[in-house]
């Protein structure tokens, strides 16, 4: 019965999805008419959303009532699991997470139409005065029913799927009484609910700046509003695809047990592959908004970025690559191949058939200018995705080409990464204080003197405080001085409003953002950047770690803390027998609380799971994990204690990054839309 | 009911779930489950704990040991190493290095021991050898190209003469910030 009913929301989907392909192509490319396609092209949008949320909608009733008939369920549900991680357990297996993408993705087409639904009155408008005089749609607002027809095409494709290869809604007779329960690893802690929607929200946001892409092409006119509107997109899923990221790694170190958040395992990589290219997106795009240069090379990464988080569900889902995050499940490998490889070859000739009318009018002049930083920083982005794709899919190559198999793991990433890295923290203090065009010898040192002196004494503090590595010192150096030229161009901003609009302090920095949340929230990601390498930098070079064999009473001393074995103890719980260790911790001498790392066994599927206990401060985190217990007297226990100083700031950093981004796509309301509306005025080489 | 049972099971772990039942009785045992924490090791057999006592461990050792294992692949694991790994196989994998190193041998003498039991596979950073020297040579050869592409078109842009650049792209001598608020502050007064 529920099967039935979610299949049939599926199929409506599917429908809805090609209504709105076929009339969103008609309006957006036939000569005349076209208003009424566009209209059933927003309502088909609508509707499969509707649709989708239908199916999303039975196959939740379906698992939390247990309803074993629905394969999906049958599969990844069982009753002893708690009602939280059976909710989310539609992400815990291939189909589920189909169907769940295919809602985001209808929900991010409904939500395209409906930002331009007001578009649709204009349109009907012009649409009758056009057809009066033979003509189409008016140019200007083509691009929206064709966005929706390339939205579209995707959704066939995933609800394709859905109704096909990945169907969450097969019938199973006669239905089991219980089922396995979800891997044992996705529903181990809380935070599981977390990073995979985030992570899903930015993958599939990335459809709309490739649909933004597509239709630019086929129209083969790039305009401002059109880059405006593209780029906010971008920064939308850019935003969850970092939340999704560093959340990932959140949940990698509260739940793996090794102490860490990034193994550079292959899913994770291809989660952070179109992360990089999205972000030389969203900086080479401002040399596009200023000069009208990069529209090939801008058009190309928006691509890229979708193409990049396809074949990461195609690593994810395909079982190519052996990984924590992989389903591995055969049949949907193939086909999502077959769709990447028809979307990158349609892509290339598209881009080679306009490339003519997207050449671009400016130059660079003078390697000292600001769109020669961004330039620099899209060469360190995309060669940096470049080293990830070839270092995840070198084992593969090796393997096809010679039958061999070898490993390419954190020691060679971590090697090549650093300096690329460091690369663009640097560059991330440069290219702010560059002016456009170029600038003057005078102007460079008076950009630079400071946040040069700044970073170079930061650098010798920290070899002055004897830290006696490479990579922090150089880490620090150049933290300081990007938080110094950042902190500048706050200060100037901030004077100029003032002197400008008489403005208090405060409200000067609220004009920042409300007026310029673009350029400023930019810089307040950068902060969180910054953040984030220092934690990185400082956690991996004193990160210390002592394991020991303790008896109740007997203490474990690591850096400042201790810990003392209180009792080990056993539970059952439903779904799952339970091993923990109770420690009691100090940190300089004082109690600091009860810590109780455990091991999970769950019986359904005869899988342990350790899970570590972890006690965050803002210095450092005590990380305990339960190594072994005896098993004849449980008088004692093994205890790997992992002191992890600062890495605290890896998600505080990723917080601030996610503010900034908020800043950079929040509509200010009428204040952004004056500022746009002025720059118009002023600028209208860069409108047209 | 638990699935566990329905099937032939190791030895090891009925002991674990005797003792698991036993300690939630109240009897003050422990019951060990392997502690490794990948799917894969799930069935990986008892750690048996060092009894308590043990001779201290020389720190030098101890590090040294984590620094060859973090080279190395735990074989039963997903992306971690053996320094990382809490599965019994990593375990002993250790216990051989420091073994090693306490007879006096080099790193690349244990690292030659271990390609040879479990093949280059078993390093997460593969030698630069052979087709590997790709995987190395590879993200210079594409950053030389980028960078030369980019020198490229920064270069053709400085040598336009100035009429011809001026020509090109309207004088523009102000930052968009300043632009927006100049023309509000226009509108203002």
């Amino acid at each position: 019965m529920l099967s039935t009913l979610g299949y049939a929301s599926v199929i409506a989907a599917l429908l809805a999805a090609a209504v709105a392909t076929v009339a969103g192509a008609r309006a957006g490319l036939s000569r005349s008419g076209g208003e009424v396609s566009a209209s059933l092209a927003r309502r088909a949008a609508y509707f499969a959303f509707f649709a989708m949320s239908g199916g999303m909608f039975v196959m939740e009733v379906a698992l939390l009532t247990h309803d074993f008939s629905v394969e999906y369920v049958a599969r990844v549900g069982s009753r002893e699991t708690p009602t939280y991680y059976t909710a989310i357990s539609l992400w815990s297996s291939l189909e589920g997470s189909i169907l769940f993408w295919g809602w985001i993705l209808a929900g991010y087409g409904a939500l395209f139409a409906f930002t331009r639904r007001r578009e649709f009155g204009a349109l009907r408008a012009t649409g009758e005065r056009l057809t009066a005089l033979g003509g189409g749609l008016a140019h200007g607002l083509r691009t929206t029913p064709l966005v929706l027809a390339v939205i579209g095409v995707v959704q066939l494709f995933f609800f394709g799927l859905l109704a096909g290869a990945a169907n969450p809604f097969g019938i199973v007779d006669p239905a089991p009484a219980n089922g396995p329960g979800p891997n044992p690893l996705l529903q181990n802690h809380p935070l599981m609910g977390l990073h995979p929607p985030m992570l899903y929200f930015g993958f599939v946001g990335m459809t709309v700046p490739f649909a933004f892409a597509i239709a630019a092409l086929l129209r083969g006119n790039v305009e401002a509003r059109w880059l405006r509107d593209a780029r906010r997109w971008m920064v939308a899923a850019w935003a969850f695809l970092t939340m999704g990221i560093i959340g990932g790694g959140w949940w990698s170190y509260e739940v793996l047990g090794w102490g860490g958040a990034w193994a550079w395992d292959p899913v994770e990589n291809a989660s952070f592959l179109p992360w990089l290219t999205a972000t030389a997106f969203l900086h080479s795009a401002m040399v596009q908004e200023r000069r009208g240069m990069l529209k090939t090379w801008n058009l190309t990464l928006m691509i890229s970025t979708f193409l990049l988080t396809l074949f990461g569900t195609f690593l994810t889902r395909s079982g190519v690559i052996d990984s924590v995050h992989a389903f591995t499940e055969g049949v949907v490998g193939p086909v999502f191949l077959a769709f990447i490889a028809v979307v990158a070859i349609a892509s290339l000739a598209l881009i080679g058939w306009r490339s003519n009318r997207l050449r671009a009018p400016g130059q660079v002049e003078s390697p000292a200018s600001r769109e020669s930083a961004f330039i620099l920083n899209n060469l360190l982005l995309v060669g940096f995705t470049f080293t990830v794709l070839l270092g995840t899919m070198w084992p593969l190559v090796v393997e096809a080409l010679r039958g061999d198999r070898i490993s390419v793991g954190p020691p060679y990433f971590d090697q090549v990464a650093s300096p690329i890295g460091l690369a663009l923290i640097f560059l991330m203090g440069v290219g702010p204080a560059l002016p456009w065009r170029r600038a003057g010898r005078e102007q460079l040192t008076r950009s630079f003197v400071w946040p040069a002196i700044v970073g170079a004494a930061a650098g010798l503090l920290a070899f002055a405080l004897g830290i006696g590595y490479f990579l922090p010192i150089l880490t620090i150096a150049f933290a300081a001085f990007v938080l110094t030229t950042i902190a500048d161009e706050f200060r100037k901003g901030i004077a100029a409003r003032r002197r400008i609009a008489e403005r208090s302090f405060v409200g000067a920095l609220r004009d920042l953002f409300t007026r310029t949340g673009q350029r400023y929230g930019g810089y307040v990601v950068h902060v969180g950047v910054i953040v984030i390498a220092l934690a990185i930098s400082v956690s991996w070079t004193w990160k210390t770690e002592r394991e020991m064999t303790l008896r109740p009473g007997e203490r474990l001393a690591i850096e400042d803390y201790e810990v003392e074995l209180v009792e080990v103890w056993g539970r059952e719980e439903p779904h799952r027998f339970v091993i923990g260790a109770t420690f009691t911790a100090f940190r300089n001498g004082r109690e600091i609380g009860e810590e109780q790392p455990r091991i999970n066994f769950y019986t359904a599927t005869a899988q342990n799971i350790a899970t570590p206990a972890v006690k965050s401060s803002l210095t450092s985190d005590l990380y305990l994990t339960l190594m072994a217990v005896d098993p004849e007297s449980g008088a004692h226990a093994t205890v790997r204690a992992i002191v992890n100083p600062g890495i605290v700031w890896l998600w505080i950093g990723g917080m601030i990054m996610g503010v900034g981004a908020l800043i950079a796509i929040w509509p200010w309301g009428r204040s952004r839309v004056r500022a746009a509306g002025a720059e118009l005025l002023a600028d209208p080489a860069a409108a047209a | 009911m638990r699935p566990a049972l329905r099937r032939p099971v190791l030895a090891w772990r009925r002991v674990a779930f005797a003792a698991a039942l036993l300690s939630v009785t109240g009897v003050a045992l422990g019951a060990a489950p392997a502690a490794a924490q990948t799917v894969d090791g799930a069935l990986d057999g008892i750690e048996r704990p060092a009894a308590p006592g043990d001779p201290v461990r020389s720190a030098e050792i101890d590090q040294r040991t984590a620094e060859i294992g973090a080279t190395l692949r735990c074989p039963i694991c997903r992306q971690q190493s053996v320094s990382e790994s809490s599965s019994r196989i990593a375990r002993e994998m250790q216990d051989v290095i420091r073994t090693m190193l306490a007879e006096g041998r080099t790193p690349e003498e244990i690292e030659a021991y271990f390609v040879e039991a479990y093949g280059p596979w078993i390093l997460l950073k593969p030698r630069a050898e052979g087709m590997n020297l790709f995987v190395y040579a590879g993200p210079g050869l594409a950053f030389l190209l980028g960078g030369f592409l980019v020198a490229r078109r920064i270069r053709r842009g400085r040598s336009l003469d100035d009429e011809e650049r001026d020509a090109a792209t309207p004088p523009d001598h102000l930052r968009k910030a300043d632009r927006s608020w100049l023309e509000a502050a226009i509108k203002e007064s």
